[in-house]
């Protein structure tokens, strides 16, 4: 599993929602990996979503080193299906409802936006 | 207290803002860079809109980081092709949200514009406040 550095951001306990609505390829996934991974370090209970283009991070090597981790990783249904991905088995396809309960119940939520537009 | 954060594009992480939850709904401004209606994120944009707006816990507003000719103009051409979009306007608390430079022209505000009603004018001033008010942004 890929050992994150410390971010100032993670300083928080209680439960961590990320969501990840940027392209692999952007800095901002990469800084997004490395807050979750931060988390889960710390052991706190983490809730990932990927949402449009981030679901073609779900191959990220980070990422799946992460199977085998408490970590509940979502993945955007819709984006899954337009994107011609199949998630893999511990990745739970979902709708906007989850990422609205992620965004809603987790005590510290991160978003990481795109900085392009993917159209 | 939820402590909640947004990182914009190509922003360090470390300028981030933390904002605490409010009585009641969930304060989320849906950010979008076009309102142009061939725009793949900003369909995903108002997806997300409809999907929040339908549930009691958000309060969903909408922010467009386009010039308010031109975001008034997509916004005609985009009711005409989908009617279920004014409903979803009508369902917001405030209207579309655009921020007016000191320079643009305000063309849109005229009372006879058809869209006039449907884009409200922040100076930069009053869009900061509206920024400072949510508790997430996401752009699309």
């Amino acid at each position: 599993m890929d050992q994150p550095s410390e971010n100032p951001n993670s300083s928080l306990s209680g439960s961590l929602g990320v969501r990840i609505h940027c392209h692999p390829k952007e800095a901002a996934f990469d800084q997004a990996l490395s807050v979750v991974g931060q988390a889960l370090k710390a052991g706190r209970e983490t809730y990932l979503y990927l949402l449009d283009q981030g679901v073609e991070g779900l191959t990220h090597a980070t990422l799946m080193g992460w199977s085998q981790t408490p970590l509940r990783c979502f993945a955007c249904a819709l984006a899954l299906e337009v994107h011609e991905i199949e998630a893999p088995e511990w990745v739970i396809p979902s709708g906007l409802t989850l990422l609205s309960d992620i965004l809603l119940q987790c005590d510290e939520i991160c978003v990481y936006n795109p900085a392009e537009r993917s159209s | 207290m939820k402590s909640a954060f947004t990182i914009q594009p190509n922003v360090h992480p470390e300028a981030t803002r933390d904002a605490c939850r409010r009585e009641g709904a969930f304060p989320v401004l849906i950010l979008l860079r076009s309102l142009c209606p061939q725009d793949l994120q900003s369909r995903e944009g108002l997806r997300v809109a409809r999907a929040f707006q339908a549930d009691s816990r958000w309060q969903v507003s909408l922010g467009v980081l386009e010039d308010p000719v031109k975001a008034s103009s997509h916004l005609e051409q985009w009711i005409q092709q989908d009617k279920s979009l004014a409903q979803l306007l009508e369902g917001l608390a405030e209207p579309i949200q655009v921020c007016v430079e000191e320079s643009s022209p305000d063309t849109v505000s005229h009372p006879s514009h058809p869209s006039s009603s449907l884009i409200k004018h922040l100076d930069a001033a009053q869009w900061l406040e509206l920024g400072l008010a949510q508790g997430c942004i996401l752009l699309f």
